[in-house]
């Protein structure tokens, strides 16, 4: 089957393991797309789902692969020696969620005595996708070959995600030499004068937005003043990534009960029930975190878009479902991974585990003294059970919390806010009442703010220089929301008034600076010019007589006041 | 294939040149010259003359005769540079019917495009004489600083003309071309191009990939040899009026002997020190006395008049490199291109300039024609991997509120390219918005190119300001502008392909086609008329010449006579057939004068 799979015309995505989707640059669509991805869906079944469109739904893929946050099962394996693949069919249906076999290389193993050893698993996961697609949009009867067309269209879809560097193929540091090289060598590829004359349909827009694209990039990177501007500005989207896009709302109250639920049902399935409860937060910590990545739990049937995957540092220490491949060895006969999923029989091994006959499946011995005893007995063994949980789950809570703050702690240390302000805000909501928690919280959030307002400065300096003002004024205000300043709000309004547009929002933020620093004429000037922009005249006299109050005799603004009462204010 | 020529529409001069193998090669007209004057004029008889023919009867035919018709084409009625023109042509310029240029020669008016199609014809005759088969495709090259009217109209001109005109190219680039050729090198270079009527510089970078890319360019459309031309008439003209108080202005045929004598003198000076200007008999005053002007212009002389032309033209050269973001050590060679730079002045500031000696190993009249050729041959063939990337000279953008011009895509911006800002109503419950494009680099958009305008209607009516209008200019591999123009409220679109106006409407254009055709079919007609006429004639000659010893001969026989006053009948017959301009009909009678000027010659060679 895994053979079929992997040369059907229709491929089937599935999501990769170990990838931490929340770092990554998604648009809300292809997040959405992500968490339809389950390794059984098509594109048109994908597209079915979600309501978007296939073509558009191709895309996503391909960019989703391209971030390796989906495979192709082309790309996955070679199918595996018959008896190791039957054996994984066998194994598949059985295995929770819609999630294949192939998909979990952690799983298969337990079950089956499927040959694949994890060093094996470990690189055939990491093999890049080498087949290209077909792509719906080829068309054989244009006179440009398949692979080109083919190209086109791969780059056109990825351009608005690729940086400068990415665009041109060039690693980061390439130099200006190897910058000019990139740039000429794709120039005759993806110029439409190298295919003058041709029947060429939609691909000549297409290459003309490559071109275009193309040539932004070596431009910008072939001066040695806007490369350095560049680069600046590069870092400072890294280090701010992934607060701006309303796809990835701060974890919310269900990821958090997901999450915790998670844990429970490990909790649950704990295979220690004997031990005292309370167990010291480092005992598990050490086994938990040390898989390496890849192999580390394949991530629950993603549901990205409504609720993203924890941070970076996170995942490593969720406890898996399943145990790593490495160390499910000594225990496969205990636990064979058929079971785990079938409630019945899951119940009955607790009940073993803790010395009971199986309940559901025996009708109850007809003794009365042996069943009044055994009711006792069974509610005592659920109290226990029952506070054991309690316990454990807080215990789990606290130990979170601190693993949180100590992931933010390291972000911040690493210079990874993004990762340490996702951190925090986990932190912020799982903490209850530990007040020295919390004020470690607080303290972390400032400095925190700090230095990102730092950096959406120095961001949105350089998109207000390179004419892009709505995402200029969208930087500074959130760097006024960090640390806030007069100046910086100020700038804010005032690229909006640029861009012409959000007036309404300009004006708030300019209103925001004046009340800030109410005895700064500048301050006031600005919002009266927003005032005046938006139509609203009469607000933009009453702010420059206010103004005109605080620098009185100025030529400026009595013009000003002037001009606009003969405008018939 | 056919295939495809490349044209150096110039202002002065022309020059066409195709790929042969692998190396370009002018082609000369039939007169052996490399270069054809680009100017048409029209005979007392009605007859159209094209190129040197033109340019040797220009000065009894002043009225009639076009010279520097680039200067005008693609120009409106009321711009300041056609007013300049209407002072100081000697042909007549009248309005057109779309605010454009029509010159009147005998009596009809042309419009600008056909009078450079009529040249644009030329050149492909000379290239299919060469050739030996028919020319459909052309390049054709325009100044870097022309803008997309005038390009259009040029457009326009080689449509009239028969050609298909695959790609308009700008003529510095189209020097770097020639000049980077099989050269395998990537370096930054200048083109500095001073031709006849406009200048241009454009900084190039070439890679050794095959890729010519333009990283700015700039110039002026009305500075040119003809403006240092014009200082000499000027000086001429000036230092006459002083002597005689007689204005030589007031006489066309005076204006263009001076022209002609300040060019000629001009390019004398780029070799020798000093030259005279003797024109005998230039004008009589009024009691009907001839007037002779002579005067020795001096290289220092004529350096000294066009002194701020020449620092004119290394202004733009710095705003070009000011564009381009570099210094003028930054650059690898210096090109010249057009007939002005074999100036000493001219490569003294460019050497001083550019800190360098300008390149010699290009030819300033023909590189750029060969560049054309270069382009249309790497366009059609698939095997050249030579690709050209040129700049927009002009910006582009719309007209906004109280005749702002808002800029959309800056100048010097490498095309294929797109560009997209959004806009906003200016009054209240506003419902439409007209869309004026417009070409330039001036704020106030009235002064600069308008290109094409559209309504946007259905808005939503709503405080100004609150209606949002999305405005996307686009320019294409071809360099056709596209403007799209979006509701983002209702989503409602307009756009248009902005075919920039050359003045002349599509069914005129097709009027000029045909009327072009019928040229082809009368000139032909012509031409067939000449060779049997001249057949002829020469029979008719010879038949003429042995008819006394003839007549010694047989005249004494009465078969004789006879035989005589047949032999006279044909002659008749001959002449009356060349009275009557028919080709077939001295044709028919050719035969006949060739059987007897055979008979003639054998009486003759027996009776020896």
């Amino acid at each position: 089957m895994s053979s079929s799979v992997a040369t059907a015309r229709t491929q089937c995505y599935h999501p990769v393991a170990g990838v931490n989707v929340r770092t990554l640059p998604l648009l809300p669509e292809q997040a959405f797309v992500l968490s339809r991805v389950d390794g059984q869906s098509d594109e048109a079944a994908i597209s079915r789902a979600t309501g978007i469109p296939a073509p558009q739904v191709f895309l996503h893929l391909q960019r989703l692969e391209e971030l390796g946050a989906v495979q192709r099962p082309a790309s996955i394996a070679p199918p595996p020696p018959g008896k190791g693949a039957s054996g994984d069919v066998r194994a598949t249906p059985k295995a929770p969620g819609p999630v294949p076999a192939m998909a979990r290389p952690t799983n298969a193993p337990a079950a089956t005595t499927a040959p694949a050893p994890p060093a094996q698993t470990d690189k055939l996961v990491t093999t890049p996708a080498p087949a290209v697609p077909r792509h719906p949009e080829i068309d054989e009867s244009l006179s440009l070959s398949v692979e080109v067309q083919a190209r086109i269209l791969d780059l056109s879809a990825r351009l608005p995600d690729l940086d400068h560097f990415e665009v041109l193929g060039v690693p980061r540091g390439a130099d200006r030499a190897a910058i000019k090289r990139a740039y000429f060598s794709m120039i005759g590829t993806f110029h439409p004068d190298s295919y003058f004359g041709k029947k060429l349909g939609g691909f000549t827009k297409r290459m003309e937005k490559i071109f275009q694209r193309l040539t932004e990039a070596h431009d910008v990177l072939s001066n040695a003043r806007s490369r350095e501007e560049y680069e600046a500005y590069l870092g400072a989207v890294v280090r701010t990534r992934g607060f701006e896009t309303p796809s990835q709302p701060p974890p919310s109250v269900e990821d958090l009960e997901r999450l915790l639920h998670q844990a429970e049902s490990e909790a649950r399935k704990s295979p220690a029930p004997a031990t005292p409860p309370a167990p010291t937060p480092a005992a598990p910590v050490p086994s938990v975190a040390a898989p390496p990545p890849k192999v580390a739990v394949a991530p629950p049937p993603l549901k990205v878009g409504i609720a993203p995957a924890p941070p970076p540092p996170l995942p490593p220490r969720l406890p898996p479902p399943f145990p790593p491949v490495g160390a499910a060895a000594p225990r496969p006969s205990l636990r064979p991974v058929q079971m785990v999923n079938d409630p019945v029989a899951r119940r009955q091994a607790l009940a073993r585990k803790f010395g009971m006959a199986p309940v559901s499946l025996k009708p109850a011995p007809p003794d009365e003294e042996k069943l009044r005893a055994e009711a006792a007995r069974q509610s005592a063994v659920a109290k226990d059970l029952q506070q054991r949980y309690e316990h454990r789950k807080t215990a789990i809570r606290d130990h979170r919390v601190q693993r949180f703050i100590q992931a933010a702690e390291e972000g911040v240390a690493a210079g990874n806010s993004v990762a340490a302000m996702n951190a925090l805000r986990v932190a912020r909501t799982l903490v209850g009442n530990d007040a020295e928690a919390d004020a470690r919280i607080t303290q972390l959030e400032q400095q925190l703010g700090t230095t990102l307002s730092e950096s959406y400065l120095q961001r949105a300096k350089y998109e207000e220089s390179n004419g892009q003002h709505v995402e200029a004024a969208r930087s500074y205000t959130r760097a006024a929301r960090g640390r806030p300043s007069p100046d910086v709000l100020r700038s804010a309004a005032e690229c909006y008034l640029k861009a012409g547009t959000e007036l309404r929002l300009a004006g708030e933020l300019a209103r925001e600076a004046v009340q800030m620093a109410p005895d700064r004429t500048d301050l006031r000037l600005s919002l009266a010019k927003i005032y005046e922009a938006a139509g609203m005249p009469q607000s933009a006299v009453r702010e420059l007589e206010r103004a005109l109050a605080l620098t009185p005799g100025s030529d400026k603004i009595k013009q000003w006041l002037k001009r606009l009462e003969r405008a018939g204010v | 294939m056919g295939t495809v020529i490349g044209i150096d529409l110039g202002t002065t001069n022309s020059c066409v040149a195709v790929m042969e193998g692998s190396a370009p090669v002018v082609i000369p007209n039939r007169g052996g010259y490399k270069t054809t004057p680009s100017m048409v004029a029209v005979t007392e008889a009605g007859k159209r003359l094209v190129g040197h023919i033109a340019k040797r009867q220009a000065i009894t035919n002043a009225e009639n005769t076009v010279y520097a018709a680039k200067r005008l084409i693609g120009r409106k009625w009321n711009s300041p540079q056609i007013k300049n023109a209407l002072l100081t042509s000697s042909y007549n310029i009248a309005e057109g019917p779309h605010d454009d240029v029509r010159i009147i020669l005998r009596d009809k008016s042309y419009s600008v495009p056909e009078i450079s199609s009529m040249i644009l014809q030329e050149m492909k005759i000379i290239a299919e004489d060469y050739l030996g088969q028919p020319v459909t495709q052309a390049v054709v090259t325009v100044p870097a600083y022309f803008n997309d009217n005038q390009r259009q109209a040029t457009k326009d001109a080689g449509t009239i003309a028969g050609l298909d005109v695959i790609r308009i190219i700008n003529e510095p680039t189209a020097a770097a071309l020639a000049y980077g050729l099989g050269k395998d090198i990537d370096k930054v270079i200048a083109v500095y191009d001073l031709g006849g009527g406009t200048f241009d510089i454009s900084i190039l970078e070439l890679s050794s990939s095959g890729v010519f890319k333009v990283i700015a360019t700039t110039g002026d459309t009305f500075l040119g040899g003809e403006d240092f031309d014009a200082r000499i008439v000027d000086w001429l003209v000036h230092g006459f009026q002083q002597e005689h108080d007689i204005d030589l202005r007031q006489d066309r045929m005076a204006l263009q002997r001076l022209r002609d004598a300040a060019e000629k003198a001009k390019c004398e000076l780029s070799s020798v020190r000093e030259t005279d200007i003797n024109l005998p008999f230039i004008i009589s005053t009024g009691r009907n006395e001839a007037l002779h002007l002579q005067r020795t212009l001096t290289r220092e002389t004529l350096e000294g008049l066009t002194e701020d032309l020449i620092e004119r033209t290394i202004e733009i050269c710095r705003d070009a490199l000011s564009d381009a973001r570099l210094e003028p050590k930054d650059l690898e060679d210096v090109i010249l291109v057009g007939g002005m730079t074999r100036m000493p002045a001219i490569q003294k500031a460019v050497s001083e300039y550019f800190n360098r000696p300008p390149n010699k190993g290009v030819h300033p009249d023909e590189v750029v024609a060969l560049g054309a050729a270069i382009q249309g041959h790497a366009l059609v063939e698939e095997k050249t991997d030579m690709i050209l990337l040129d700049v927009t000279p002009h910006a582009l953008g719309i007209m906004t509120f109280g005749s702002h011009f808002e800029e959309l895509i800056p100048q010097n911006t490498t095309v294929p390219t797109s560009r997209t800002k959004v806009f906003t109503t200016s009054r209240d419950n506003q419902t439409a918005v007209k869309i004026l494009v417009m070409q330039g680099e001036n704020d106030n958009a009235e002064k600069n190119e308008l290109l094409g305008e559209f309504i946007l209607t259905g808005l939503r009516r709503a405080a100004k300001g609150e209606v949002e209008i999305e405005v996307t200019f686009e320019i294409n591999t071809d360099g056709i502008v596209s403007v799209f123009a979006k509701d983002l409220e209702t989503g409602q679109a307009q756009s248009i392909q902005v075919t920039a106006t050359s003045g002349l409407t599509r069914e005129e254009i097709d009027k000029m086609i045909e009327t072009a055709k019928d040229y082809l079919v009368e000139r032909r007609v012509d031409e067939d008329f000449e060779a049997a006429k001249q057949e002829a004639e020469r029979l008719i000659a010879e038949i003429e010449r042995l008819f006394p010893e003839v007549e010694g001969v047989v005249g004494s026989s009465d078969f004789g006579r006879d035989a005589l006053g047949k032999a006279r009948t044909v002659l008749d017959h001959a002449r009356e057939a060349i009275e009557a301009r028919g080709a077939a009909q001295i044709r028919q009678h050719v035969d006949g004068l060739a059987r007897t000027q055979r008979m003639f010659k054998g009486v003759v060679s027996r009776a020896q």
